[in-house]
């Protein structure tokens, strides 16, 4: 199966005709709400300066009723990589608000991930190993548990067990308050001390759904034709879980897996609010809720292209996972 | 053997669920019991030095921590003279004003004004002594040409004068007559000046010249308060204790302002011991469980922050009286209190002057009966005024339903519980309503620019009766769809109201507290906004701090200048 | 001694409704070099016996009783870790439907050279890929189809892999589950031919099942025909298709039209098997069959061994028996 120069350009083509797409969504999405930007720029007399409120307009086109022209500037300014300034940060630039909360998310959302990944598949592996065994019920049973409760019920007992009650870990935040003071290696240590409690959360709320995927697919694929001749073969245990069992029985995972990936970008607001962590979901959640429009848009933005990203990356990964996969 | 086997199949199934189940009944109830039970953990890592000595030990750092909701966009300037991206209980701890309003008492406290000030014989001009001994945080000289320089600022960008201090009525001039003494010229009397003259804070001249104090981020703020700026990362903001304050060296050598993203965060910390105190944010259902822990206290003072359900005057419907009037009927204040205040606020004056104003406060109408609790009382006023019920229980009247939608905040548990009790009580009335929860900062645009119906706020007037109840003179209001240049959120608009205050503006104490009083009871009759309830409160834990100054906020600087560790 | 021995192999389901014997006392020999057929209705055990014999029976699938020798020895009594050496190396299986016989997503030489370097010591994978190479040649198909995966190739292709595979390690036995029933009947052809070849030359034996009558009359040397778990005949395909004694088989040969010859209405046999939770006293095909007596009803019949072969039928009388008579008069 040889990867054609053909399948990879369609992709990064469509990919690209994607972000288009988005750009333009982006765009059009807030003249679609009603609430004409301009005007909430004239009534935003932040800092009270008509200028500089003007000035804005122009660089944005504002003053030209014409879409067209908007977006137009629009696409100027984009290309520069100015996403606009914020109206409730100002006049800190949306690119910058963004840029402080993006570390955050990426750090905390996309360890938690790769850890519930992980862990849900070492179980869901060992269960579909044995079926019915202590192990597996015991999983299953703690799964489903779990995955019924709410992730803020998740996020609240770890506060109170192991911040509130055992003082192991801080009861929230990013950074212990004397940061500042500390050796890089204190730094370090004080993010990390400060980001098990939340990602373990995270980790946690949405593991049961990976152990189950990867169960119920290993037990089906466990009893495929080619298995009971893998073992006829008298192949080492190892190599017919790994190679024939798991192989196989990987590829819905690792679609929802890239998925998911894709998707850390849009940020946990749950988990910001409940261990008062920085992050770009709260970010956006209240920019919502303050028709911050320029910051909604540079955020909307920078979540298409990482899901666009994503899924590009994906696609061109999938064809070695799943040899059967049509690139046509 | 087969049974024996299925049997035993059956055990191994669900045993795992029933443990799981178990799990979380023991961690439920374990759980609940145990916050009530734990000890907080006091100020754990901080120097603890038990010492006798009267004076604080050299190199021991000593914390205090406030903890509070404090978000990106409240973060972005620390400009006093800006009103919106910047957290304002910062600027109590590093600037002063000449005076400080102290919401517990009702009483101006002297600051950088070293006494209350001289009036002249037409009443037209104060002479104000200051206080020589504060130094700014860089160690340059307060002067008199630093109080001259911060008016002038107001006068020269009149955007930033939000009380409008600067007019053909009230400031002419303001001038040094020496390096510690000020002369405020006025154009007519002006008796309110000295209250006014709290909301100001006092910048540095030299370094605030040569930026424009519009646009101005001041990002390492230099003031004359008890602490100094430090510095501010993610999960707090930090300041050094000012040992040259002219209030005295504070015993603490360090103030916490600690970030949080609500309120219930910011109690759990509080329980915990993370933090010492609040400056009055506080999940409301928790307070009975944090103060069943004897060190920790709630103190309690009527304050300039009076929640009510604003209405907006402009709209259909609501520009009617007797609808307003209805809603005022239909709203059970002592059970808002009760509920969801957990009894810690006063009851609001439908007169809206709040209780820290004392005598002034028009107490007959806290008797009147038309002005009591009664939704049949409610219902009667709509349906004398006209009103019909329609065939969905909501009042009518020439086409108008009574419908209407209900702003309050999100992410605030005592406002939404509040605006759930309330919302139905309007619903029982045949007043229909839909609720929209948005940011607090988005609450206050929505009121500013009159884009809403009824909206469930804080309306926190200057420490001046005169201001308090010029929220409701027309000229502090404006047309749906543009900003309101004072507090006049409700758009009320009455000629009788703007009569009396004009003329009390510049009448004498006892003509004033005649007219504030007709003032209010015209208010309480025509029902702009319903109060609900005065609320200062102060959340404080004396675990491991003692010494709160109590006759000021437990929190304010002049008490944390002087709260010690135990 | 044969190749292998199948002694009164029983293999016991436990079916949701309860247990049931699929392989009920089932006997029969194979010889070196030697192809064997074994055909039967679908659900008559012929599979499981397979899958008992190369010890891949699975829960709810259990051997209960029985011996199976092979060159000597009894391989009921092997653990695991012991049969290990038999596995592929000795006795290998090509599975029905080829396309689940072999891993999507691992190319053919993978999948032809794992095997080589999990069984020979000291092999490279440059050896191990060369022995790929030479299999497939064995089989016909081109070299360059090493790297391909299987669903890149034709059905008949994969078929051909899956032979090509079963020989790798030069087993004296290879049992086919149906090899070429998925496949058309001209591929068929060719790949059978090709099996046949490839017997003659190398030497194995096969135990070769399908329900296909008239192919195996035409490959296999002896065949067995089971019915309802239990071995009704075994004989000769000679003897089979000229002298069938169980009417069973007589049924089932009646039941095959011919290519050749007038067009004449089909027979086949009425009625269906036993329900096998609840076997029936007597003869197990009794209920459908046309010389059925009272006493079939009743009692089973016992094995008849003579110079014909085996037949489980009380047409041919009583007699006693012994293993060793069993065996005597199936040996040449």
């Amino acid at each position: 199966m040889k990867i054609q120069l053909s399948y990879v350009v369609r992709r990064v083509v469509f990919a690209i005709a994607t972000l288009i797409a988005a750009i333009i969504m982006n765009f059009l999405l807030p003249r679609l709400i009603g609430g004409d930007p301009a005007e909430m720029i004239a009534s935003q007399t932040a800092l009270g300066s008509a200028e500089v409120a003007e000035g804005l307009r122009k660089q944005f086109g504002l003053d030209n009723p014409s879409l067209i022209h908007q977006f137009g500037k629009y696409i100027t300014q984009l290309l520069q990589g100015n996403l606009g300034i914020s109206y409730f940060n100002y006049p800190v630039p949306v690119k910058d608000v963004l840029w402080n909360a993006l570390p955050w998310t990426l750090g905390t959302v996309v360890i938690a991930t790769l850890l519930s990944y992980a862990i849900g598949w070492l179980i869901g592996i060992k269960g579909a190993l044995k079926p019915g065994s202590w192990f597996d019920n015991s999983a299953l049973g703690v799964s489903f548990f779990i995955n019924s409760v709410p992730y803020f019920w998740i996020g609240i007992m770890l506060i109170v067990i192991f911040a509130y009650k055992l003082d192991w870990f801080p009861l929230g935040q990013a950074i212990s308050v004397d940061y500042d003071t500390l050796s890089p290696m204190g730094k370090v240590g004080s993010i990390v001390h400060h980001a098990v409690l939340p990602v373990l959360s995270l980790a946690l709320a949405s593991v049961a759904s990976h152990i189950l995927v990867l169960r119920n697919n290993l037990i089906r694929v466990l009893s495929e034709d080619y298995m009971v001749l893998a073992r006829a073969k008298g192949l080492s245990a190892r190599r017919r879980v790994f190679h024939y069992g798991i192989r196989n029985a990987f590829l819905p995972s690792f679609t929802g897996f890239m998925l998911s990936l894709g998707h850390v970008v849009g940020g946990a607001i749950t988990m910001e609010i409940v261990f008062s962590y920085p992050g770009i979901g709260m970010l956006i959640n209240n920019a919502i809720l303050n028709h911050d429009y320029p910051l909604i848009q540079g955020a909307f933005l920078v979540i298409a292209v990482s899901i666009i990203a994503v899924n590009l990356i994906a696609d061109l990964i999938y064809p070695f996972i799943d040899p059967r996969v049509n690139l046509n | 053997m087969s049974i024996r086997k299925s049997r035993v199949n059956l055990f191994k199934r669900y045993v795992p669920l029933g443990i799981a189940a178990l799990l979380s009944v023991v961690l439920f109830t374990g759980c609940s019991s145990n916050v009530s039970n734990v000890q907080p953990a006091g100020n754990k890592g901080e120097g603890t030095n038990s010492s006798m000595s009267a004076e604080p030990a050299k190199a021991e750092k000593i914390s205090y921590r406030i903890g509070d909701i404090i978000n990106t966009e409240q973060v972005n300037n620390f400009n006093p003279y800006l009103n919106t991206g910047n957290y304002r209980p910062l600027f109590d701890y590093v600037y002063d004003a000449l005076y400080y309003f102290n919401p517990v008492k009702g009483e101006l406290i002297n600051r950088l004004a070293a006494d209350s000030g001289t009036w002249s014989e037409d009443q037209k001009t104060l002479t104000v002594k200051l206080n020589t001994t504060a130094k700014w945080h860089d160690g340059e000289a307060f002067t008199a040409d630093d109080v001259v320089y911060t008016f002038q600022v107001l006068k020269d960008h009149p955007v930033l004068d939000s009380y409008h201090l600067w007019s053909d009525t009230r400031l002419n001039s303001v001038r040094a007559s020496s390096s510690d003494t000020v002369v405020f010229q006025l154009n007519n009397p002006f008796p309110s000046l000295t209250n006014y003259l709290t909301t100001v804070y006092i910048v540095p001249k030299h370094l605030f010249e040569k930026e424009d104090p519009e646009t101005f981020l001041n990002k390492t703020p230099i003031g004359t308060g008890a602490f100094k700026f430090r510095n501010i990362n993610e999960s707090a903001i930090l300041l050094d204790a000012n040992p040259e304050s002219y209030l005295g060296a504070p015993q603490i050598t360090e103030l916490v302002l600690q970030r949080f993203k609500d309120s219930p965060a910011i109690t759990l910390a509080l329980q915990k011991g993370e933090i010492q105190g609040t400056t009055g944010t506080i999940a409301m259902p928790s307070l009975p469980k944090l103060l069943e822990n004897k060190d920790n206290k709630l103190q309690q003072f009527p304050g300039l922050s009076t929640f009510a359900v604003i209405i907006n005057n402009d709209k259909p419907g609501l520009n009617d009286v007797a609808v307003r009037k209805a809603i005022q009927q239909a709203i059970n204040r002592e059970e808002v209190v009760e509920k969801g205040e957990m009894g810690a606020a006063t009851v609001g004056n439908h007169g809206f002057l709040s209780q820290v104003f004392g005598s002034l406060v028009n107490e007959k109408l806290a008797d009147d009966p038309s002005l009591q609790f009664s939704i049949e009382q409610a219902n009667k006023t709509l349906e004398n005024a006209g009103y019909v019920k329609n065939s969905k229980g909501i009042y009518e009247k020439d086409g108008v339903k009574l419908s209407f939608v209900y702003y309050m905040a999100a992410n605030a548990p005592a406002q939404n519980k509040e605006g759930a009790m309330i919302t139905g009580w309007l619903n029982q009335a045949g007043i229909a309503t839909t609720i929209k929860m948005v940011t607090w900062p988005e609450l206050t645009s929505l009121a500013m620019s009159g884009s809403y119906d009824l909206i469930q706020n804080g309306i926190t007037v200057p420490a001046d009766p005169q201001a308090a109840l010029e929220v409701f003179h027309s000229k502090m209001t404006a047309p749906i769809g543009e900003n309101t240049s004072g507090l006049n959120w409700a758009r009320f608009r009455d000629s009788q109201v703007d009569e009396w205050l004009d003329e009390g503006s510049a009448a004498n104490a006892e003509q004033r507290t005649e007219l504030y009083k007709k003032v209010q009871a015209r208010i309480a009759e025509l029902a702009p906004v319903v109060t609900l309830y005065s609320s200062g409160k102060t959340p404080y834990s004396e675990t491991s701090f003692t010494n709160y100054d109590t006759n000021v906020p437990a929190t304010s600087v002049l008490s944390l200048v002087k709260v010690t560790k135990k | 001694m044969g190749l292998l021995d199948v002694i009164d192999l029983q293999v016991e389901y436990a079916a949701p409704n309860g247990m049931f014997k699929a392989v009920d006392g089932v006997s029969f020999s194979i010889e070196r070099g030697e192809i064997f057929g074994l055909a039967g209705e679908s659900g008559c055990g012929k599979s499981t016996t397979a899958y008992a014999i190369s010890r891949l029976l699975r829960p709810p699938a259990r051997l209960v009783g029985g011996r199976i020798v092979f060159d000597g020895k009894e391989l009921t009594k092997l653990q695991e870790h012991e049969f290990q050496s038999y596995r592929w190396s000795r006795i290998s299986v090509v599975l029905q439907s080829a396309m689940n016989n072999l891993n999507p997503v691992m190319r053919i030489s993978s999948q032809l050279a794992d095997v080589i370097l999990a069984h020979e010591r000291g092999i490279t994978a440059r050896g191990a890929q060369s022995r790929a190479e030479q299999l497939l040649a064995l089989v016909e198909i081109p070299a360059a189809k090493l790297s391909s995966y299987p669903h890149e190739l034709s059905g008949g292709m994969r078929q051909r892999v899956v032979i090509a595979m079963a020989m790798a390690l030069r087993p004296e036995l290879i049992i086919m589950d149906e090899p070429t029933t998925a496949l058309d009947v001209v591929t068929q052809k060719g790949i059978v031919n090709r099996i046949i070849e490839l017997q003659k030359e190398l030497g194995f034996s096969i135990l070769f099942i399908t329900h296909d009558l008239p192919l195996m009359l035409e490959i296999c040397d002896r065949i067995g025909i089971m019915y309802a778990g239990r071995m009704a005949e075994v004989a000769s395909a000679e003897q089979l298709l000229y002298g069938a004694r169980h009417p069973y088989t007589q049924g089932l040969l009646r039941s095959f039209p011919s290519l050749t010859g007038p067009r004449v209405r089909i027979d086949g046999i009425p009625g269906s098997p036993p329900n096998l939770i609840m076997p029936p006293a007597g003869c197990r095909f009794e209920s459908r069959c046309q010389h059925a007596a009272d006493a079939c009803s009743r009692i089973e019949p016992s094995i008849i061994n003579d110079d014909k072969g085996m037949v489980a039928c009380h047409l041919y009388g009583f007699r006693e028996d012994s293993y060793e008579a069993v065996t005597a008069s199936q040996s040449r």
